[in-house]
Order: structure tokens, then C-alpha cells, then sequence
């Protein structure tokens, strides 16, 4: 519409000046009408030679980010050659894929005669995921705005959203007790994390923290717990990879950080468990400190979600024994357990059976 | 603009909420965009520099056209510095330090007239004359009246005359661009007053128009690129949101890449019409074309506008000047500057020539009726030999009887020579053709051999018609008139009663007195020394008496005035006078004629007019060729004949022209053909033959283009006003009834802004609605609870719409809702208007 407008006005002025010629016959009209002949055409060229010329880049912070954490996108614009650009025109692309958000709008700004334009804009994501800018092609108008030349150029840039280190989330300490394993009691204190599969008699070599000393005292005989390690030594934690309109799937991952932080504060080593929508697998990650929980949060960010809420709970009790317990982080109205927290009334952490 | 773009105009969401722009869902823009950019002011003075290179490439254009390329560099600084001072007063964009900035200039310009008036003054007169006398070249006729130029040095006052001119201009385009960067007024600003020049083959310097091309072009250039727009705090960008989501941010402007576009395109420019001048040059430049054929129906008719005025205008067809007695109705003296009559002659005497048309004997308070038998003065022709086939003596013959020989020659019984055939009295012959003078008369030298059909000729208006040529013998040296036998008609002495006191008066002032002669010659003196002659003597009030006015109230004025004064003087004394119309051709315009043989050699194949063809007996001047001399209308004349010594004798009492004008500087003639002069023309030429004045045959293609032009622009201002409208209304009519509410309300807004004082203060919903809602003069206080209900009900709901994301998120009971609105809103326009002034409502008609 712009540019049909720029044609027909710059068509009057040509009539106008051609009406004045013919009735005048003067030098003055015959150079200006020599210059509206040439000029578009030269603006036309100028802008297929501009077009070469210019090299567009995106550059941002490459740290870990936190929700509502406002980060930079830098978007340059170089210009190599001595043509001024006034209008050029780039679809940024901004996406979240996790949560399948994603939005485009056009960058308008010129390109200087052999020269840099910056432009900084400072963006900040409710959500965590990985928020991918990325500019496939721009256009450029030429200076009378009569001819849009387009070019690609596929420059992406991405930033991870992680849950705010600083969410709280406060386990009762009581449900978990009550929820948890002897084993998992005994983990937590700094014993071995397994279920008792037997008692038998000891033999040399025995670790002294498996003598059961009530027993033994009872039989007078020294009598030893007999541990099958089901869990690989660990706490299970099923994250619930369901969404629904109110993206609680973000507060599900927010919850499950923030839990993850607290047992990794409280030193207590644990695994986290996901299905993979993608791969019709249960992925598991060993968390043994930060790095691997971010690590953990980024593989998630490339699953996709789904909308059973139950949907991991499901398929882990399926793959685990009987009387296996794992904590599942999920929507609250799920039911699935002992409640060990909640968060925002919407999501809790309890331990299933 | 998007919906909620448009949002944002209506309802001025708060700054931290527009702030917050959702790029896509959950990710949002959290900050003002940042782009490298220049200084503030460097973005207002890139505007600076579109307008000097637009007004100076006028200005300095229109100076070369005309050759008055004085100091340019001078005129180019100053308007540099005047640009930069305008165009940073658009740079905060606070209003009242604009208002502060244009006052003081105001002020400096005014004292600037004030203190360089005549350099001023003169510097236009400059202007203008370079102009006329190129015009006067081009049309290769002679020189028309020119602006007498106070101060001569023209380097300092031609320079001084254009900044005046350029200021003008940089002030009304600085707006334009500052504000629309305006294309139309760039092009209006910079173009038109070409046409003028260019239209007389006066073409511009072509630094000029590559300066004025670049200017206009980077208007263009910025115009289409959008980006142009002034903005007064630190906003570099503009953001478009559509349905909740970011939809583009575009720039706002930048001083940058408008200095570099401007840069490039002056290069370009130069490159482009360096190469067309070396290539093509101007000199060289031929008019491949004919002229067109709107060129040649209006190049005569501009051309005596320039330089004869706009009265050249209203004189057309040319009548001949001859006002027919008619008095009064003259407020200016009209010229067309073309050929009324054409003499075929021999000069005989260095005298002025008069070619006697009208005579007038009884006075009427704006009238002389015409003298049905006095007329013209004869030469006493007798023939003792042949008498009987001498029909044209036939007048004298009465008086014939009483005369005698005296010396050889002829004379009658009051001395009077009396012309003889048998004389070798000196005599000539005077071919007078009617080009476009007023065909109702004959215009005969002193003194002419007329017969019968002449004399019924001019009593029935029946002269010399246009195209026709009469051949008069005219004998220079000799008159006699006798009426009645010998004795003079009374209306000859006749002075009406009404006259007869101012003139008593008069004469009793100036004391005169003495002989027939002397009394002439001092009534000539008196008015030469106390009454100016001038041009421009206004029109005589209705009922006012002409000459009594004229002696007692404005003691100034024309031909007309002198004579007919002069004549009613001369009759207070006892000597008989009559007042004459006609042609007076001085000895110069005698010597600006063309030799017959050679300017009328081609077309009469060699037929050839020699000397004694024309001439016969003594001439002063000898043997001289034949003229052809062109009578235009500005040699129309008024005299007196007055009976002296027994014959009637010219008496010139018109001083001369030249000492006159004494308000006729630029800015006199400037009001008075802007505001007028305060008098009445229109009633005053009403009383004349109008028809014949005033008509427009000949310029009908100046009033046809002058038409179209109007007809267009207001064409144009339809159409705009049309499709603003139908826009409009499409906005309302959409298929989303939460659309229409807002777009119709968005439509109320606007209208309440011009038509309400102080709806801009309402910064929510509901008192926008409360104000809407209020009658003319009501308090919002007391506007009645179901008009409260509407209020609140629009408030709610265009609240509700205007910050939902989107139409597609509207809920079922909402969009009902806004259908019920939509209704109450149409009602409550028909309230708005129904409660708005006449005046507001037809201004807002125009406006929306």
C-alpha cells in the first residue's frame, strides 16, 4: 500500500512537471523531468548494489538466564558500501519451542553509509525454555519506496531460561518422612539408599551399618540387613511434562528446579525422570549438583509436551517394582500421593507408590 | 494502524503500560528499543537544510532568472541561519517556546521592515523591474513605467529583499516539514513562482535548480520512507502491536541517514545535470515544440497583466480609452498597452498630435454630454474658382462672405487665416486605421476637412470601425469655427449652478486673472504646481460632484480631471471651452514609429507611400518618410479647446506625468491591490458602459485556468473528504461488532476533541463517556442517572474491549453486549451534534 502510494504520488509530480513542460518548453522542466527518469532508476539500482553490501548479525549473552530476567538482543546491521539504506527490514523471529510460543515482527531501521546500526532491545521471558531469536531474511526499500529486494539471511540466536534459583520451594519435612523409605530415611542420613530384601546371618565384611542390632540382640546372633539396590542408590523424581492452557507445565518445572535445589542443598543425591514424547522413552538424569540439573533442564526443553497429567506417573509404575516409591512432581488435582509440596496451588511434589 | 495501535491513540495508556509488549506469549519487550542515532539536534537541522536548499534554490533561482545574482553567499547564509533557528524550534516540541520563538522573530521582522524599508523596498522594485524589462524584451515592446529604486546599490538591496522573501518562505515550509515533511509543500514552495519566468523564456541558474531538486527530492525521498516524523522525548522507535502481539518496530527517525540520503541525492543531482548541461546546454536548448495552443491564447493577456497591471485585465477588449464623457467611475487608469489606432503619416511638427474623438459641451455632476453640433474644428477651405464643388467648405461659407485678402493669404473678418485653395497653405494627408480603438468615433488631427457623412457619423456613433481605414487632409496650421453665425453657443460658457461657488472659490484662491491667454496659461501653472497628476485617483464617491471633488477633496486625478475642471474655469471667466476626448501622440511616439516602406513593404507588394503622397507645402521637419506610428490606449487624453482670438485652440492643462505617486512604494501598491483602496470601483464603473469596459472575451483562458484551477483543488478537497469519510465508516462496519465499538468510539473521540473544549482532560473511559453525554452548558455533576447508566455502561464495556487481547479472545456475553452499545453510542452521537455549536459541528464536518 506504502509503496503504491510513493508511486502514484511521485506519477503526479511527473504529469505535473510534463503539463508544465508542454506548455512552457522550458530547460528548468526538461532536467527536472530528466531527474525523475533517472532518479527512481537509480534508487532502484542503488538498492540491488546495497543489498550485497549488508551483513546483519545477532548478538546476546550467552549465561543462563532466569525467568523474568530481561536480556539483551543486539541486532547489527554492517553496510560495506556508500549507499544509504533507509528502510531495512528484517522478520525477527522469537520462539519458545518448549511451549510451542512464538511470535514475528519486523525490525525497521536503516543502514548507514559504510557503517554499523545497532539496535538493542531488552527482552524478558515469563516462561523457561529456550527462547530462539532469529532473523531468516530481510527486505530493503529503495530510497522512493517504489521496489522491496529481499534477501535471506538465517542468523539465530538462543538463550536458556532456567526457574529463578531463588524460588522457594519448602518440602514438608513430614511427608516426606512419613512418604519415604527406611532406606530413603537412612539415605537421608547418610546411609546407603536401598530397600531390605533379606536378613541373614553376618558375614565378614558385612558393612557395620547393615548389622541389625535389634534383631541380632533378639537371636543373639549377629544378624545382617540384605539390600537389593533398586533405585541405583537414589531418590526418584518423575517430573509430569503435561501443560494445559495456564502453561502449568512451566510451574511444574519451576517446582521440580526448586525442589531439585533443595535436595541438592540438602545434599541428597537423586535422579530425574521424564517421558519423552519424542523418543516413547523414560529419560533419566543423575543429579549430582547444579551443572547437571541445568543440563537436565535444557534436555527437557527440547521434549515435547503432553496433556495427560498422570502420563508419567503411569508408565513409571509400570517400569518400576511393586511397592516402588518415587516422588512425581505433577498437577496437583492429579492425585497422586503422599503431598511432600505444593506450588502455587496448582502444583505439588508427593510421593507415589 | 493496528487495532490496539490505535488503542493507544484513543485511550493514552500510561507509560509503563506501553512499555510491556508482548513479542509472542510469554516473552515480552521490556524496554525501549535502542538504535545508534545522532544528536537531537542534528535530526531538526536535516529539516534545516531540506528548506534552504528548497528556498534558496527558489529564491536564488527566481534572481538568476531576472540576472539580479547579487551576493548570493549572503542570502544563502541567512537563510542557512534562519532555517536553523526555525527548524530547532520544533525541537522539544514544546509549544510555547515555538510560540516564544516565532514572536521574537515576529518582532525582529518587523523592525527590520521598519529599519530597511527603502532597501527593501528598493530591492523588490529591483526585482520587479528586471522583470518588466525582460518581459518588455521578450514581447520586444518598449519599456513599460518602472519602480523608482530609493537606494541604488542593488548588491545591497537586492540581498536584503530577498531574505525578507526567503524568511517568509522557510517559516511556512519549516512547519510543513517539521510536521507532514510535506510533499505539496515543498513542490508549492519551490516550483510555481518558476512559471512566471520560465513562461517568458527566463530560465534559472542551474546551481539553483539542482540546489531546489535536491531539496525537493529528499523530501520526497524522506516523505516515502515514513520516517520522518519529529519526536520530542527519547523515543527512537515506534512499536505497532496487533491483537496483543508485537507487530513491527520501526525507527522514528534519524538525523543520520537523512543527512547521508540528502548528501547522496545532491550528488546524484549534480552528477546528473553536470553531465545534462555540459551535454545538453541551456543556450543550445531549442524549443523543439510549438507553442501551445493555452500558451498563446493567454501570453498577451499575462503579459500586459505584468506589465500594465491588473487593470489590463479588466480594459479588454481595448475600447480606446474614450470615456464618452463619462466621469467619475475611474479609480485607476486602465491600460492594456496595445494598439488602439495606427497613423499613416508624415510628420510635420515636433507638437503633440491630437486625434479628437469626443467633445463634450454641458457639465452634469459625472457627465459631459456630448456637443451634437459644435464637434470639430475645420479649416476654412475656400475656392473663388471652383466654389460650387467645393461641398466641404460648405460650413464657411457663411462666414465667407466677410472675408478678406490680407498679405496674400486669406483671412476673415476677425483675422482668422482662412485656408485657399489657391494657397500653397501647407497640408497633409493621415491614413488613421481602427485597430481597437472605440469604433463609435472618428479621430482627426487639428485640423481635418470633414464632410456631411462624417458629421452624421458622429452624431450617430458611427466612426471609423475596427479594420477600417478613413483618410483624412488635415491642415495643421489653419482653423475657424464659428457657431450661429459667428457667435458661440451659450452651453459653450455654460457652468452649472452646483459648480459655480467651488469654482468661485477656487479661482478666488489661486488669483487668476487677466487675459483669455493668461488666465489659460495660469490655470495650466496652478494645477501643474498645487495638483498632481496621477494614475491612481481614486473613483468619485456616488452623488458627489466630479469636479467639485475633485477641486476641493482629493486635488489630484487624471486627464479627465484637468480637463473637465480646467473647462468649467475657463467658462467662469467667459471663455468659451469644451471639454475633448481623444488621442494625444507626443513628438516621441512620433519618432518610436516604424518607415511605412520598410515595415509595410512585404505586405503591399512594393507598393511603395513616398512623401509628397502625404505632405504638400512648408514642413518644419523637411522631407521626411512616411510613419506608420502605433496609438496605444495609454495615449487616450482628455483636453480643453478654448475660443480664442476667434478660432478653438487646444489648452493642455494636464501637468505632466512622473512627479506623482507619492505613496506608490511596494507595500502601498501591495495593500491596495490586496485590500483595496478603500473606495468603491465596482459602483463606480457601473455607471459607464460596462459591457464595453469590462468585458472578459480575451481573457477568457486567463479566467478558464484560474476556474480549473479552483474547480480542481476543490475536486481534490472532495474526494479527500469523501474517502476519509467512507474510511471511516468502513472502520465501524467490520465483521467483529468489538471492532466497530472501539472504531466508533475512536470516531466520537475525535469529534468531541473539536467539538468540546477540555475533552482532552478526560483521561478515562468514563469521563470521556460523562462529558460525551452532557448537554451544551450542563455541568457533568447534573447530567441525569439514566444518562450516568449509558456512561458507565460505554465506559465499561469500551474498557473491557480495549485492553482485550484480541477479538478471537472476546467472550459470547461481551460481543452482545457490544452490540447493544454500538447502538447507544450511534445514539449518542445524534446527542453530540444535536448539543454542539453550528459552527463547531460544520468544522468537524470538514475536519473527520
Amino acid at each position: 500500500m506504502i509503496k503504491i502510494r510513493n508511486i502514484i504520488k511521485y506519477i503526479i509530480i511527473f504529469i505535473m512537471n510534463l503539463l508544465m513542460l508542454l506548455f512552457l518548453h522550458s530547460y528548468f522542466n526538461m532536467v527536472i523531468l530528466i531527474l525523475l527518469l533517472v532518479l527512481p532508476a537509480v534508487s532502484i539500482i542503488s538498492a540491488a548494489v546495497a543489498i550485497r553490501n549488508i551483513d546483519i548479525a545477532i548478538e546476546g549473552t550467552n549465561e543462563k538466564l532466569n525467568i523474568n530476567e530481561p536480556f539483551l538482543l543486539r541486532v547489527r546491521v554492517t553496510n560495506k558500501s556508500f549507499i544509504p539504506v533507509l528502510n531495512v527490514f528484517m522478520n525477527v523471529d522469537v520462539e519458545n519451542d518448549f511451549f510451542m510460543s512464538a511470535g514475528t515482527h519486523v525490525l525497521n531501521i536503516p543502514a548507514f553509509i559504510k557503517g554499523v546500526n545497532e539496535v538493542e532491545y531488552r527482552l524478558s521471558s515469563e516462561y523457561i525454555g529456550i527462547i530462539k531469536v532469529s532473523i531468516p531474511d530481510m527486505v530493503i526499500m529503495d530510497w522512493f519506496g517504489f521496489v522491496r529486494l529481499k534477501k535471506k539471511v538465517g542468523v539465530s540466536k538462543e538463550y536458556t531460561i532456567l526457574p529463578d534459583t531463588a524460588l522457594q520451594v519448602m518440602p514438608d519435612n513430614t511427608a516426606i518422612s512419613a512418604g519415604m523409605t527406611e532406606a530413603e530415611e537412612s539415605r537421608k542420613k547418610g546411609n546407603d539408599f536401598a530397600e531390605v530384601s533379606d536378613i541373614r546371618e553376618y558375614i565378614p565384611g558385612d558393612k557395620l551399618q547393615n548389622i541389625h542390632w535389634k534383631l541380632s540382640a533378639k537371636e543373639n546372633n549377629i544378624m545382617v540387613k540384605e539390600r537389593v539396590n533398586l533405585s541405583s542408590d537414589e531418590l526418584m523424581v518423575l517430573v509430569e511434562l503435561t501443560n494445559d492452557v495456564d502453561m502449568i507445565l512451566n510451574d511444574i518445572l519451576c517446582a521440580m528446579y526448586g525442589m531439585a535445589d533443595y535436595m541438592i542443598r540438602q545434599n541428597v543425591p537423586f535422579s530425574i525422570y521424564w517421558w519423552s514424547v519424542g523418543d516413547q522413552d523414560m529419560k533419566r538424569t543423575v543429579i549430582d549438583g547444579m551443572a547437571d540439573l541445568e543440563e537436565t533442564m535444557e534436555n527437557i526443553f527440547y521434549e515435547r509436551y503432553y496433556a495427560d497429567a498422570k502420563l508419567g506417573t503411569t508408565i513409571m509404575k509400570r517400569l518400576m517394582n511393586e511397592g516402588s516409591r518415587f516422588m512425581v512432581i505433577g498437577r496437583r488435582d492429579a492425585g497422586n500421593g503422599v503431598t511432600v509440596f505444593t506450588y502455587k496451588d496448582t502444583v505439588e511434589g508427593c510421593i507415589c507408590e | 494502524m493496528s487495532r490496539n495501535g490505535r488503542k493507544m491513540a484513543i485511550f493514552k495508556k500510561k507509560k509503563d503500560e506501553q512499555q510491556k509488549i508482548n513479542v509472542c506469549q510469554g516473552i515480552t519487550l521490556s524496554e525501549a528499543v535502542q538504535m545508534t542515532r545522532m544528536a537531537g539536534y542534528q535530526e531538526v537541522l536535516v529539516r534545516g537544510i531540506l528548506e534552504v536548499l528548497i528556498v534558496f534554490g527558489s529564491v536564488g533561482g527566481i534572481l538568476s532568472c531576472v540576472g539580479l545574482n547579487y551576493h548570493m553567499l549572503v542570502l544563502f547564509l541567512a537563510d542557512a541561519v534562519i532555517a536553523a533557528y526555525f527548524s530547532n524550534l520544533f525541537r522539544t516540541g514544546k509549544i510555547w517556546l515555538r510560540d516564544i520563538g516565532y514572536v521574537s522573530y515576529f518582532i525582529v521582522f518587523i523592525l527590520a521592515i521598519f529599519l530597511l524599508k527603502s532597501y527593501a523596498n528598493s530591492g523588490f522594485y529591483a526585482m520587479v523591474n528586471e522583470f518588466l524589462n525582460k518581459i518588455t524584451d521578450y514581447f520586444m515592446v518598449d519599456d513599460v513605467k518602472v519602480f523608482s529604486e530609493s537606494m541604488g546599490n542593488r548588491a545591497v538591496t537586492v540581498p536584503i529583499a530577498a531574505i525578507f522573501v526567503s524568511s517568509i518562505e522557510i517559516i511556512v515550509l519549516n512547519i510543513f516539514l517539521s510536521t507532514y515533511m510535506s510533499i505539496a509543500a515543498a513542490v508549492l514552495m519551490g516550483v510555481p513562482v518558476f512559471i512566471l519566468p520560465l513562461f517568458f523564456r527566463l530560465e534559472p541558474d542551474v546551481l539553483y535548480v539542482i540546489l531546489l531538486c535536491a531539496g525537493i527530492f529528499g523530501v520526497i525521498v524522506l516523505k516515502g520512507s515514513r520516517h520522518y516524523k519529529l519526536v520530542f522525548d527519547d523515543r527512537q522507535f515506534d512499536t505497532i502491536e496487533k491483537k496483543g502481539r508485537l507487530k513491527t518496530i520501526g525507527y522514528t527517525q534519524s538525523g543520520k541517514i537523512a543527512a547521508q540520503i540528502t548528501g547522496v541525492l545532491l550528488g546524484i543531482i549534480l552528477l546528473v545535470l553536470g553531465v545534462v548541461n555540459v551535454a545538453y546546454p541551456p543556450d543550445n536548448f531549442t524549443y523543439r515544440f510549438k507553442n501551445s495552443t493555452v500558451k498563446e491564447k493567454i501570453e498577451e493577456p499575462l503579459g500586459n497583466l505584468i506589465m500594465y497591471g491588473f487593470e489590463a485585465l479588466r480594459n479588454r477588449p481595448n475600447t480606446g480609452g474614450i470615456a464618452e464623457g463619462q466621469l467619475g467611475g475611474v479609480s485607476s487608469v486602465i491600460t492594456d498597452g496595445e494598439t488602439d489606432l495606427e497613423l499613416i503619416f508624415t510628420p510635420y511638427s515636433t507638437d503633440t498630435i491630437y486625434l479628437k474623438a469626443f467633445v463634450g459641451d454641458r457639465y452634469s455632476v459625472d457627465h459631459w454630454e456630448k456637443d451634437e453640433g459644435g464637434m470639430y474644428p475645420l479649416p476654412r477651405v475656400t475656392d473663388n474658382n471652383t466654389k460650387d464643388e467645393n461641398k466641404v467648405a460648405e460650413p464657411d461659407e457663411a462666414a465667407g462672405e466677410a472675408k478678406s485678402i490680407e498679405s496674400g493669404r486669406t483671412i476673415d473678418k476677425n483675422g482668422t487665416p482662412v485656408l485657399d485653395k489657391t494657397d500653397d497653405a501647407a497640408h497633409g494627408k493621415m491614413d488613421v486605421v481602427n485597430i481597437s480603438a472605440n469604433p463609435n468615433y472618428y479621430y482627426m488631427p487639428y485640423y481635418t476637412l470633414w464632410d456631411s457623412d462624417m458629421e452624421s457619423g458622429y452624431k450617430n456613433k458611427t466612426g471609423i470601425q475596427r479594420g477600417q481605414t478613413q483618410t483624412y487632409i488635415y491642415y495643421p496650421d489653419y482653423s475657424y469655427e464659428a457657431d450661429n453665425n459667428g457667435q458661440i453657443k451659450e452651453s459653450y460658457l455654460e457652468v452649472p449652478e452646483e459648480n459655480r461657488e467651488v469654482i468661485a472659490e477656487f479661482c478666488r484662491e489661486a488669483g487668476f486673472g487677466g487675459s483669455d491667454e493668461e488666465i489659460v496659461q495660469q490655470v495650466t501653472a496652478y494645477f501643474e504646481e498645487n495638483f498632481p497628476y496621477t494614475i491612481h485617483p481614486g473613483a468619485t464617491p456616488s452623488g458627489e460632484d466630479y469636479v467639485n471633488y475633485f477641486l476641493t477633496k482629493t486635488k489630484k486625478g487624471l486627464c479627465a480631471h484637468f480637463a473637465s475642471a480646467a473647462t468649467l474655469i475657463f467658462r467662469y471667466y467667459g471663455i468659451p471651452a469644451r471639454y475633448c476626448e481623444g488621442y494625444a501622440v507626443d513628438y516621441n511616439g512620433v519618432l518610436d514609429g516604424k518607415l511605412f516602406n520598410e515595415y509595410h513593404g512585404d505586405k503591399v507588394n512594393g507598393n511603395r507611400k513616398e512623401y509628397d503622397d502625404y505632405f504638400t507645402g512648408e514642413n518644419l521637419l523637411g522631407r521626411t518618410d512616411v510613419m506608420v506610428v502605433d496609438v496605444t490606449d495609454e495615449s487616450a487624453h482628455a483636453w480643453v479647446e478654448v475660443f480664442i482670438d476667434g478660432k478653438w485652440q487646444v489648452a493642455e492643462t494636464t501637468p505632466p506625468a512622473g512627479e506623482e505617486e507619492e505613496q506608490d512604494d511596494f507595500w502601498t501598491r501591495f495593500g491596495q491591490y490586496f485590500f483595496g483602496d478603500g473606495e468603491d470601483d465596482t459602483q463606480n464603473y457601473g455607471a459607464v458602459d460596462t459591457s464595453a469596459i469590462f468585458s472578459m472575451e480575451n481573457v477568457r483562458w486567463v479566467v478558464m485556468i484560474l476556474v480549473g484551477i479552483v474547480a480542481v483543488a476543490v475536486l481534490i478537497f472532495v474526494i479527500k473528504l469523501m474517502s476519509r469519510k467512507i474510511k471511516r465508516m468502513l472502520s465501524y462496519h467490520t465483521d467483529f461488532v468489538g471492532d466497530d465499538v472501539i472504531a466508533y468510539y475512536s470516531y466520537m473521540c475525535d469529534y468531541m476533541r473539536l467539538a468540546r473544549v477540555g475533552f482532552d482532560d478526560a483521561d478515562t473511559h468514563l469521563k470521556q463517556s460523562k462529558l460525551m453525554l452532557t448537554r451544551r452548558g450542563e455541568r457533568v455533576e447534573d447530567i441525569s442517572p439514566d444518562r450516568m447508566s449509558n456512561a458507565l455502561a460505554i465506559s465499561e464495556t469500551v474498557e473491557e474491549l480495549s485492553y482485550d487481547n484480541g477479538i478471537d479472545m472476546m467472550s459470547e456475553s461481551l460481543l452482545d453486549e457490544s452490540a447493544r452499545i454500538l447502538d447507544i453510542l450511534k445514539g449518542v452521537m445524534v446527542f453530540i451534534k444535536k448539543n454542539t455549536d453550528k459552527k463547531k459541528r460544520i468544522y468537524a464536518f470538514f475536519k473527520l
